[in-house]
């Protein structure tokens, strides 16, 4: 289960921040526009409920949603820094 | 409430680094404890037959100690931590899973020092405790203003400019802030709850007249807490109480064991029940007669404030947490200590300009010796433990002082030097530190030493960074 959940979070969380204004922006040789933005972010959550979902299935509800929260921290920060590097990439290309 | 998120960090922050680095460290504490006692590593032991061996061992060399504090071995720990009074002084060792005896264990407090250091500083009680307490309130104000200041939350949640300064800086606190919000809020939160006693003292005082032993009765009505008779009675084997506390506290485990009035014929053997992955913490506990044998309480926690308290404690100590969650716990804490020392670094960055006088000198070089130069001295206790002969006396206390030497040394060289230069320096000493840790460990053919030589040569390589980037720009590249 631990690791289904870890799954869930590394794919919704960049798609949540794909789907924010500024990364949509900035990350993309073409912006991208508001009704993809707004998919995105709603696939994004849709995954994320999915997610909460599954771990109150879970025996041990508790201990799994500490983890699973943990897990979503470390999936915001390394989607954080994909997105610097993404954008530091473009910046150096002449952006 | 900006101007209260910077001030409430900056009185604090510099207290609050130190905390939360220790507390982050403190999630490994038995493992720490493990590397730390080489002679030991990568053993099993049985809590029962190790609390036999060590009950044995305390028998003889312990007698007159009025009681006996014993940690159970584990899987994590694989040997028995004990605690007695000899010549009026409180003595804390590991006891060999086998004999029993600490001589074939070098001296050291291990990852209890961070454990302790977390929330009584290496002061006297109550005043370490009551520095912990007033912090992690502040820290919960600073992390609550933190929200209602950042106004641009969602705007900014995955956004981190390098290179741009001031800017920077702000992204890097925000970010790290943000991205593990739930955790900082927890922690502190929990840390709040855990010393609030100590915060609000008056319901102890009102309610109980400020009679301490009512209220620990109150609390675990399960902990006889008998007088010695001062008449010798004849101890109890101690493995058919092991063996019958073990059976009553189910997956649990064997947690905690406390012998009072060890060798008296009042004596009185507590056992409480592990945590077995159990959040909450306490939530079983067990008395005997140490003469007889014969169970004098029992008591499972089921009262709801008691309940909810032993819960939030649980969380923040995170005793129940499996090895992936106990890594998370990690991670979280170090971004939490990153979110503090940016916070302090943005402060003098935002007045450098704008009000460059002695206060924000002052606040500088502070934040030089505190922020890049902790780590160098935490580095120093695991240091010491390899440097200092295993069979020296004292060697203990030299260990705890290598790292306020190292301390009060890093913080005269932030005081002294410009921090341009400081800054760069203390950073690589802390790199070099670490770098000196993973090769302190020796070959990585156990878990813990794998587990502590990759933190060690992380953290090597972040501080290294950190730190030729900060002599590049002294040097204009």
């Amino acid at each position: 289960m631990s690791l289904v959940l870890a799954l869930i979070g590394l794919v919704a969380v960049p798609l949540l921040a794909i789907g924010t204004p500024r990364q949509a922006a900035e990350l993309f040789a073409a912006p991208l526009g508001a009704t993809r933005q707004r998919v995105l972010r709603g696939m994004g959550f849709l995954l994320l409920g999915t997610g909460f979902v599954l771990a109150m299935g879970d025996g041990d509800v508790t201990r799994t949603l500490i983890a699973w929260i943990g897990q979503l921290s470390l999936a915001a920060l390394l989607t954080a820094l994909a997105c610097t590097i993404v954008r530091t990439r473009r910046g150096g290309r002449g952006r | 409430m900006a101007w209260l998120h910077g001030w409430s960090g900056l009185v604090t922050g510099w207290l609050l680094f130190a905390i939360v680095l220790s507390g982050t460290l403190s999630v490994f504490r038995p493992e720490i404890g493990a590397w730390m006692r080489p002679e030991i590593l990568g053993r099993t032991a049985d809590p029962v037959t190790a609390t036999d061996a060590a009950i044995r061992w305390l028998s003889v060399h312990a007698a007159h100690s009025p009681a006996w504090y014993l940690d159970v071995a584990s899987d994590r720990a694989p040997y028995t931590k004990a605690l007695w009074a000899e010549g009026g002084e409180y003595v804390q060792r590991a006891l060999d899973p086998r004999s029993g005896s600490p001589a074939s264990i070098r001296d050291t407090l291990g990852g209890e020092f961070f454990y302790r250091f977390h929330f009584e500083l290496q002061l006297s009680y109550p005043w370490g405790r009551l520095l912990a307490a007033v912090a992690a309130m502040v820290l919960v104000l600073g992390l609550l203003t933190g929200i209602v200041a950042h106004r641009r939350f969602f705007a900014d949640f995955f956004t981190f400019r390098p290179g741009k300064g001031q800017r920077s800086w702000l992204d890097a606190h925000n970010m790290l802030g943000v991205v593990a919000l739930p955790f900082h809020l927890m922690i502190a939160f929990t840390g709040a709850v855990t010393l609030a006693n100590l915060l609000m003292p008056w319901g102890a005082a009102a309610l109980y007249h400020s009679d301490m032993s009512a209220v620990q009765q109150e609390l675990n009505p399960a902990a006889i807490d008998r007088p010695a008779t001062g008449h010798p009675g004849t101890p109890a084997p101690i493995v058919p109480m092991l063996r019958e506390a073990e059976r009553r506290f189910g997956p649990a485990g064997l947690g905690p064991v406390t012998i009072l009035n060890p060798g008296d014929a009042a004596s009185v053997v507590t056992m409480v029940a592990g945590g077995g992955g159990a959040i909450g913490v306490d939530h079983h506990v067990l008395s005997f007669d140490g003469v007889t044998g014969r169970i004098l309480a029992e008591h499972v926690e089921g009262r709801p404030a008691m309940s909810l308290f032993n819960f939030l404690y649980g969380l923040h100590v995170a005793h129940f947490a499996p090895r992936v969650t106990r890594w998370l716990y990690f991670l979280s804490g170090i971004m939490l200590a990153g979110l503090i020392g940016s916070g302090l670094r943005l402060w003098t960055i935002k007045r450098h300009h704008r009000d460059p006088g002695v206060g924000t000198a002052l606040v500088e070089r502070l934040n030089v010796g505190v922020i890049a130069g902790t780590p160098a001295a935490f580095a120093a206790f695991f240091l010491a433990n390899r440097l200092i002969p295993a069979d020296m006396a004292g060697r203990s206390a030299l260990e705890v002082r290598s790292v306020f030497i190292t301390w009060a040394i890093v913080l005269i060289v932030g005081a002294l030097r410009t921090p341009a230069r400081a800054w760069g320096e203390l950073l690589g000493l802390s790199a070099l530190a670490c770098l000196g840790i993973a090769l302190a460990g020796g070959v990585p053919d156990d878990r813990v030493t794998q587990g502590v030589t990759f933190v060690a040569l992380a953290l090597a390589a972040g501080f290294g960074a950190a730190a030729s980037r900060s002599l590049l720009r002294r040097h204009g590249r």
